[in-house]
């Protein structure tokens, strides 16, 4: 391999090479301690070019390549263990886009962490993953092992911030997924490619989504006498409706750890503390801070302590984040497990831990994320040469592993699997699922030169299928996701399978599915199957209703932070379409909010892709695929949806507009404003109950009812200015008014959604409505509503523009499905090489969506 | 490659990689073996045998030279790695493997031995230069370009010189007497900054202290520790020791970060000389920055307005070797009408780095242009210092950048602002 190796200084500069074994003993290691190897050699692109060159020689001479950001991955992602080069991506540390207006930045992959967050800072925006080592590690590595930190609990992990991924893949192919328009019709490989650890392709650039820097924020400390307690504490502030940015626990042993180190003042004598954090505007902050006080003295916290100054809060932050720095100090290695289980059940583990590792006789401490049920057991290590000992270690560590494993929960939440966690893959996934990635692996990767071994256990038996069985009626509705997949053998198995096509609602079936020979539908596949208040999710059948669902969560004060303007509209087809209105700035959109999906797959193979928590980086990310592929790639029978509280005060402001520029003009101002808004659109006049003008703007928000006040006249108050008269209103919903107007598409009009990247829509939208036709903007979301007289044409104008543009309803019989979408996306040839190897006859949906 | 402590304090890392940001040459090169975290790397797989001695001087003496010493990872540490301790140990080991070629021995020998130890002969050489500069053969010599890379770089970093020698008798209080406090003069301080030193003496006297010189004092032996010479190093420090603890002082007071360092890890340096060891922490127990000092120390506040625009560049060796980071700053805020501006990275080190910048020019000049494209945009009129090497260096650097600014020692602002110069 070494001359091999030689030859890749003939294709790039021999400066942007190191072959020397000396420096060479530089790149043994990431920030994991238990994995180490040489590599043959480390490259340094300075440009996607390079990456491009240095792909197509890895594949010339078979060459494994080894993506490395800054190297602080915890499971030895970025070791070369079986060899080959390891690509440092130090020289691409640019960002490359900052676009305050639409939100957005795109990144190189050593960008780092907390610089982009200065950066963003300085125009009021605010990036939230903040991995605890985010003041070194790149944005490339976080994206690798999709990086949580504190803040997960409300803002989520790094996922749900990438909007779209520069690729190149092992081929040497150059491609974009997703980009600056939300939600584009495509498989959504960017979701993938998140938390794929180098396995897939090398990330060379990412489109990040950016929120609100919270104009305020306060931090406080409660103190209890167990951990249970403290556990205790956090369920009643989350059943109240609350929502803190970070909630942090530390139990004593690992207090006094920190406390011997920093002298921070922790409340050693204590069994455990909380930290807890809120923002938001900043009326909202005391009201916010006295309830969480009054509810955990409630709940016997023994002390509370809120920090009045910026330097009171640091030395609070400073304690925690020492965590291990402090923990080195005890002994020369330490093992760090990384675990999720649903939040609730975190007391009970903490429990069981403990007895395994006093069993073992290892040391342990633990720092963790309350919100988000994500566990650190942190065990010592004081001798590592005693082979006996890390054996003990190790063997600890597994049954901690499986502890949450039986939870339900992951065997890494935000860490990663690397090299130190592939084994335990298959404790928590069945061979069904490995396979799915297997095949995921493969397609992208055939020859298995990008991060080779990582991740994906090496040996994977062969999953069970069921029986082919002919379904008994036609329409066919199966009542489990095994019938399901019975039938789907049977027909993938007949010499000339039918065209079969999924029905849910049946919102689609009028004008889309006309060429069905056969129909799969979710009819049978409904209600409520597991409801966790505690957890903040719900798991229903694929045909369950949304409005049924809706109905059932609201007696609980809880919600599914998603809608349809269609009242048959069921939750699997909601998902399956990724149809997100104008909450999902606010709650994310449906990718994000979908945790676990049952799949009954063309080939008769049933896997449940993801977990029910919302840290889990335990191979690919199997859900992000099914969610928008249109039941091209199975059927969903199951669906796991993230839950909110109802919030306690919803208010909107609505204002008259004579004229779209002008409208289109305050929104654009309107934009700097959404913290808390749930809706910023510009409707016609007419949608709007009470208004006399061609066009109204309507500005939502909700949450507590402070943050509400105080953005709601910030709203009005900006629209004063601008000379118009807001009014504000109790009884208006931008999700109410969005609904109304798409369910009032007549039978003889086609509606188009269109998607553009936020900051460029008003310019088309000013263009598309030259026509007189009738237009509804969501402005955040970069998403235009239309229903114009030459569909053919509109599409025309968005695409020139740089958007897509989808049909949402269409008279029966005008469209051939192709038509639907007439949008051939980078990633097409993936896209088919997916769909041929999960139907491969073809069956399934097929012609229903842009593969 | 060397004893079990040193290995067991290599193991303390856990390569967690938050000192590549602190790390300026990490900055630079982008590359592991120029960090903190990879240079500790290679230290351990020395030590651990995978590196033989006899390849010390390849790769690995090449990237553990280009460290600059500036120990910003020590503060970034959240496991308390001792960088600056065992990076002088590996570089001991490296010299003992190394045979220098005769120039070199040459400078070694007249610059550690027969000029750093001896104030008379520096003084004599500033003068001389002082004539050099004078004649405009500096300049001549400048242009042509002829001095071999090393000399070029001492003569870069030689600033315009002027003469301000003090005498050894000690300089009297001014006003009540509130202590007396010996002054540690550095060498090179005292010969081609000498009027930093002058600043220092009458800045002391006008806050009520008598000031002794000590004449038997001599360099503090930094340069010789860190290039190799730690014999040398602790004969320097003996004599130190035994020059000023043969008197009563409140403090030892000094105005060089590095200096300073160097003067408080004597009990590091002498651990193993059971004659000197206590003495040694009893000597550093009174060593004090006069920043530090001054901070707590400033019983007659400046009254006269300088309105200046003052940036500050820490010392790397004062900011993370000593962890004096406010009190320069609080001595400037206490000047009137003087408005400091911080840098984007103040504690970034600026290349000089004890003797970096004439052993690795060429990247001590990258690290260089960094500082001073930082200093530039912060418009400052005057880049205030509180260490020898990097005044120097800064005279250099706003030279090169062509800037209009003037480097300055922050006891000089201070003098300036007691009007003492009329």
């Amino acid at each position: 391999m070494t001359n091999s190796i030689e030859t890749l200084k003939t294709i790039l500069p021999p400066e942007q090479v190191l072959t020397d074994p000396v420096q060479l003993l530089a790149y043994e290691m990431d920030a994991g301690l238990m994995d180490r190897a040489m590599p043959d050699g480390v490259v340094f692109p300075r440009s996607a070019a390079d990456v491009v060159k240095l792909a197509q020689w890895a594949g010339r001479h078979n060459i494994p390549l080894v993506a490395r950001a800054v190297g602080t991955g915890l499971a030895g992602g970025a070791v070369a263990h079986t060899g080959g080069v390891v690509v440092s991506f130090s020289q691409m540390n640019k960002v490359l886009e900052f676009d305050d207006l639409s939100r957005r930045a795109v990144a190189q992959p050593t960008v780092v962490n907390q610089k982009l967050g200065e950066l963003v800072a300085a125009a009021g925006l605010y990036y939230p993953p903040d991995p605890a080592s985010g003041r070194t590690s790149g944005i490339g590595g976080n994206i690798g092992t999709n990086a949580g930190g504190p803040h997960c609990f409300k803002y989520g992990v790094t996922t749900n911030y990438v909007t779209g991924l520069q690729v190149v893949l092992a081929n040497g192919q150059q491609v974009q997924f997703g980009g600056k328009a939300l939600d584009a019709p495509e498989y959504d490989f960017t979701g993938l490619l998140v938390g794929s650890e180098g396995t897939l392709g090398l990330i060379t650039a990412a489109t990040l989504r950016l929120v609100r820097q919270p104009p305020g924020v306060k931090t406080m400390m409660a103190v209890f006498n167990s951990v249970e307690q403290a556990g205790e504490a956090v369920s009643a502030i989350i059943a109240r409706g609350l929502v803190p940015a970070t909630m942090e626990m530390m139990d004593r042993q690992i207090m006094r750890i920190i406390e011997d180190y920093t002298h921070a003042g922790l409340p050693v004598e204590s069994e455990a503390a909380l930290i807890l954090e809120v923002d938001g505007h900043p009326a909202s902050l005391s009201p916010q801070i006295e309830e969480i006080s009054a509810l955990v003295r409630q709940h016997h916290a023994t002390n509370v302590q809120v920090a009045h100054t910026e330097a009171e809060r640091a030395a609070i932050w400073y304690a925690r984040k020492s965590a291990a720095g402090a923990l080195s100090r005890l002994a020369p290695a330490y093992y760090l497990v990384d675990g999720t289980v649903p939040r609730s059940l975190l007391a009970q583990a903490l429990r069981e831990i403990n007895d395994i590792c006093r069993q073992y006789e290892v040391h342990v401490g633990y720092v963790f994320h309350a919100g988000d049920g994500n566990l650190h057991p942190l065990i010592l290590i004081p001798d590592p040469t005693d082979k006996t000992h890390i054996e003990h270690v190790h063997e600890a560590g597994r049954k901690i592993v499986q502890i949450c494993v039986d939870k339900d929960g992951s065997i890494t939440g935000e860490h990663g699997v690397g090299l130190e966690k592939r084994d335990y893959m298959p404790m928590m996934y069945s061979p069904a699922e490995l396979g799915a990635m297997w095949d995921i692996k493969n397609l992208f990767d055939p020859a298995g030169l990008m991060n080779p071994g990582k991740v994906l256990p090496l040996d994977v038996a062969a999953p069970e299928l069921p029986a082919p069985q002919p379904p008994a009626d036609s329409p066919f509705a199966p009542a489990s996701a095994a019938e399901a997949a019975a039938a789907l053998r049977h027909w993938a198995e007949l010499p000339a399978p039918p065209a079969v096509r999924i029905a849910g609602g049946g919102s689609k079936a009028g004008w889309l599915m006309t060429d069905a020979a056969a129909l799969l539908s979710t009819a049978n596949l409904s209600g409520i199957r597991a409801y966790a208040r505690d957890d903040f999710y719900v798991t229903v059948g694929a045909g369950t209703r949304l409005a049924d669902l809706q109905a059932e969560l609201a007696a609980d004060r809880m919600w599914a932070p998603l809608l349809s303007p269609w009242p048959e509209a069921t939750v699997g087809g909601i998902v399956a379409t990724s149809f997100n209105g104008p909450l999902r700035m606010r709650y994310g959109g449906l990718r994000d909010l979908t945790l676990t999906a049952t799949v009954a797959m063309p080939d008769g193979r049933v896997i449940r892709a993801g977990r029910p928590v919302v840290k889990n980086v335990a191979g690919y990310d199997l859900p992000k695929l099914f969610v928008g592929s249109h039941g091209t790639l199975g059927l969903l029978t199951d669906i796991t949806l993230k839950l909110a509280p109802l919030p306690r005060r919803r208010a909107g402001v609505i204002a008259p507009v004579d004229e779209l520029g002008a409208g289109l003009a305050w929104g654009r101002e309107l934009l700097r404003l959404c913290l808390v808004s749930s809706a910023l659109l510009l409707l016609p006049g007419e949608a709007v109950p009470g208004v006399d003008a061609p066009y109204a703007l309507l500005y939502s928000a909700e949450g507590m009812a402070e943050d509400v006040a105080e953005e709601l006249a910030a709203v009005s108050a900006l629209l004063r200015e601008q000379g118009t008269s807001p009014e504000l209103r109790d009884d208006l919903s931008g999700s109410g008014l969005w609904a109304a107007w798409l369910a009032a598409t007549a039978a003889e009009e086609s509606l188009l959604r269109v998607g553009i990247a936020p900051g460029e829509l008003a310019a088309l939208a000013r263009q598309l409505a030259g026509d007189g036709s009738s237009l509804l903007a969501d402005l955040p979301n970069g998403l235009l509503y239309l229903r114009p007289a030459d569909v053919a044409a509109a599409r025309r104008t968005a695409m020139q523009a740089g958007g897509y543009a989808v049909l949402l309803r269409a008279p029966a019989g005008r469209y051939a499905p192709a038509e639907v979408w007439s949008y051939a996306p980078q990633s097409q040839l993936l896209m088919r090489g997916l769909k041929a190897k999960w139907d491969p006859r073809g069956f399934l949906n097929t012609g229903l969506f842009a593969v | 490659m060397t004893t079990d402590p040193y290995l067991t304090k290599l193991q303390q890392c856990i390569h967690c990689g938050l000192c590549l940001e602190a790390c300026p040459t990490y900055a630079v090169f982008g590359t592991e073996m120029d960090a903190p975290r990879g240079r500790i790397a290679l230290m351990r797989a020395a030590a651990e045998g995978r590196i033989a001695p006899a390849a010390y001087n390849g790769a690995f003496a090449t990237h553990l030279n280009r460290c600059l010493a500036c120990r910003a990872c020590e503060t970034a540490c959240p496991s308390g790695v001792q960088y600056g301790s065992l990076i002088e140990t590996a570089r001991n080991v490296i010299e003992q493997q190394r045979t220098p070629g005769a120039g070199e021995r040459l400078l070694r020998w007249l610059g550690l031995r027969q000029l750093m130890p001896h104030r008379g002969r520096l003084r004599l050489l500033a003068r001389l230069l002082k004539l050099v500069q004078a004649s405009g053969l500096q300049g001549l010599v400048r242009r042509a370009n002829a001095l071999p890379k090393t000399l070029a770089a001492m003569d870069d970093i030689l600033p315009p010189l002027q003469i301000e020698f003090g005498g050894s008798a000690p300089a009297p209080a001014i006003g009540p007497q509130r202590g007396r406090v010996a002054f540690f003069t550095g060498c090179v301080q005292d010969a081609f900054l000498s009027p930093v030193n002058a600043a220092t003496v009458r800045v002391l006297q006008r806050n009520g202290f008598e000031v002794h010189f000590v004449p038997a004092q001599t360099c503090c032996g930094a340069a010789h520790a860190h290039s190799g010479e730690p014999e040398l190093a602790r004969e320097l420090a003996r004599r130190n020791i035994d020059a000023f603890l043969a008197g009563q002082f409140d403090a030892v007071l000094n105005n060089a970060g590095g200096c300073g360092l160097m003067l408080k890890e004597y009990p590091h340096l002498l651990a193993d000389d059971p004659a000197y060891a206590g003495r040694a922490r009893q000597f550093a127990a009174a060593v004090q920055d006069i920043t530090q000092f001054l901070a707590d120390n400033l019983h007659t506040p400046p009254q006269k307005s300088l309105n200046l625009r003052v940036t500050y560049a820490d010392s790397c060796h004062l900011r993370h070797g000593q962890k004096v980071v406010q009190p320069p700053r609080h001595l400037l805020r206490q000047i009137p009408g003087l408005a400091l501006v911080e840098l984007k990275q103040p504690d970034r080190c600026c290349g000089s780095a004890g003797v970096y910048n004439i052993a690795q020019p060429d990247t001590a000049a990258l690290i260089l242009d960094d500082k001073m494209a930082d200093i530039a945009a912060t418009g400052a009129q005057v880049v205030a210092t509180s260490n020898t090497g990097c005044h120097m260096q800064l005279i250099a650097g706003v030279r090169r950048a062509g800037l209009n600014a003037r480097v300055l020692h922050v006891v000089q602002l201070l003098d300036e602002a007691y009007d003492n110069n009329n």
